[in-house]
């Protein structure tokens, strides 16, 4: 058993039975490995966010292939993303180091910290356990002791309540053999949000321009908070126009937004993603009172905004950031 | 999650007064009504709080706003347009072929200057397009330092629309040395094998 599993093992044996914990069984060795958070408390009025750091288990530099995800977080939780850890700014970690960070402040809510680490799959979904295989002939690949970083974010406070405290766990199913197709992501923000009281309707709307040929979109979701009202998803061809009549993806949901997973939606060659985010603020809200009350860019849901596009698709040229 | 039980939204949905939404925007016309709207492309660099003209052949700053990458802080004044809820459109075209190559658009509100014409709150990095060359994924095309097409589109609630385009030269302008580097990494074509490390190349590592 590698020394993940044991942590796996540890970490479940310890764990409380609490109603509205969201337990996720480990996968036998055999059929793949789990990266686990064990739980921990979201005081009354608190934000946080922490970020986890594991190993993908195997013989050290051997490809790891990936087909099969299972998600689950507790009720309350603002979202779980699986990152590939790249370049270290002023957040990084040894396999199974823990960086805790709380309302706003910390490494782990300093997005520029991650700024190259492509996305490997993310989940919003409070409460349930989301069952995500890839579709048939697609795979993720890793490789043995490459490092990865699990960030969850629990808030409970006004906008969101998280009764059960934090906890998550991803099951990730491998493969016996390489599969026909490589599965790439793109991760995708929208910087400068400012969000004021009685604003109505305020738009941001980005491409993500990507040097793709006859790829796929499989699966997607938009991330924005409490001030969001609806988040889009277009393709753009080389030109920047739209080439679908209607959003691919559209979520009017900020605290559970959907997460598409049966897609095939073609990228233009030469072309992209759009996502657009529309917020309003409510006249006697408040969330900067710096700066004139308004809602800007950042991670803490009760007082800042993100417009955060995750876009899953094959075959692989590269896993994207855009900004 | 589900924020509120069943019966405690009963309970919101029955009394208190109803949220308020009214924007605070005062959208007044700046201009001549008989006039079609006039616009030039202003940009700035993020640090200093001040709008520069953008003339044909200008060099246009790329700097690094808070996530990463390297965007360029552009909008435009106007005049003879109302000045809340501007729908703003910003896109870096390559002149060869048309082809974007970064977008981003936004509602703002103007403000009206000392001359007359509308423009962006300088101070607010957020009431400008910040249109993203970088990190460049092409393979073929620098996205630095060469001759390319920027173009700004405004648009108000009532209708009235200007498109400005001029050729300009995305240029990485941070004052800091490394920065500048991190920034002409990232802007610049992958190599072939496409695989880039720009934060070890400008020693950004620690």
């Amino acid at each position: 058993m590698s020394r993940l599993m044991v942590v796996v093992a540890l970490a479940l044996a310890g764990c409380g039975g609490g109603g509205a914990e969201q337990l996720l069984d480990p996968p036998a060795t055999s059929e793949g490995f789990q990266l686990n958070v064990p739980s921990f408390e979201v005081a009354a009025g608190d934000e946080v966010q922490n970020c986890y750091f594991f190993a993908v288990p195997g013989t050290p530099g051997s490809d790891v292939w990936v087909d099969h995800f299972k998600l689950a977080a507790n009720l309350g939780t603002h979202h779980l993303n699986i990152f590939r850890v790249k370049t270290v700014v002023d957040l990084g970690g040894k396999p199974g180091d823990v960086v805790l960070s709380k309302n706003g402040m910390g490494p782990c809510f300093k997005s520029s910290n991650w700024a190259d680490w492509p996305i490997v799959a993310n989940t919003q979904d409070g409460g349930q356990t989301i069952d995500w295989p890839l579709p048939a002939g697609v795979g993720q690949k890793f490789t043995a002791g490459e490092l990865l970083m699990l960030q969850i974010h629990f808030v409970n406070a006004t906008t969101q309540m998280s009764p059960a405290g934090g906890r998550g766990a991803v099951n990730f199913y491998t493969m016996k053999a390489a599969p026909a197709m490589e599965m790439g992501t793109i991760f995708a923000t929208n910087q400068n949000i400012r969000v004021c009281p009685g604003d109505t309707n305020r738009t941001y709307e980005t491409h993500c321009k990507t040097p793709l040929s006859g790829a796929t979109i499989f699966a997607a979701n938009g991330h924005f908070h409490s001030r969001g009202n609806q988040f889009t998803m277009n393709v753009v061809d080389a030109q920047g126009a739209d080439t679908l009549t209607a959003p691919f993806y559209t979520s009017t949901t900020w605290d559970e937004p959907p997460m598409a997973r049966d897609l095939a939606i073609q990228i233009p060659d030469g072309g992209g993603v759009s996502w657009t985010c529309s917020f309003s603020a409510d006249a006697s809200a408040c969330g900067n009172p710096s700066d004139s009350c308004c809602f800007t860019f950042g991670g803490k849901v009760e007082t800042q905004e993100h417009c955060n596009a995750f876009v899953y698709y094959y075959p692989k040229v590269a896993d994207y950031s855009c900004f | 999650m589900r924020l509120l039980p069943p019966l405690l939204l009963i309970g919101v949905i029955g009394c208190g007064p109803p949220p308020t939404m009214m924007s605070s925007c005062d959208d007044t016309f700046t201009g001549d009504a008989a006039q079609p709207p006039e616009a030039m492309i202003v940009v700035t660099d993020g640090v200093s709080p001040t709008l520069v003209d953008v003339v044909a052949g200008a060099e246009v700053p790329l700097m690094r706003p808070p996530q990463g990458g390297q965007v360029t802080y552009a909008a435009v004044r106007v005049r003879n347009m109302n000045r809340c809820g501007v729908s703003i459109r910003g896109r870096f075209r390559d002149p060869m072929n048309n082809a974007e190559l970064g977008f981003d658009g936004r509602t703002i509100d103007l403000v009206v200057g000392s001359d007359g014409w509308l423009r962006p709150d300088a101070l607010q990095l957020s009431e400008f397009t910040n249109v993203a060359l970088c990190p460049n994924y092409s393979t073929t095309r620098d996205n630095q330092g060469l001759t390319t097409n920027l173009e700004l589109t405004a648009t108000d609630k009532k209708g009235h629309t200007v498109t400005v385009t001029q050729p300009v030269v995305p240029t990485c302008a941070s004052a800091d040395a490394t920065e500048r580097a991190l920034c002409v990494c990232e802007c610049n074509k992958l190599p072939a094998s496409m695989v880039r490390s720009c934060a070890a190349d400008a020693d950004m590592s620690m």
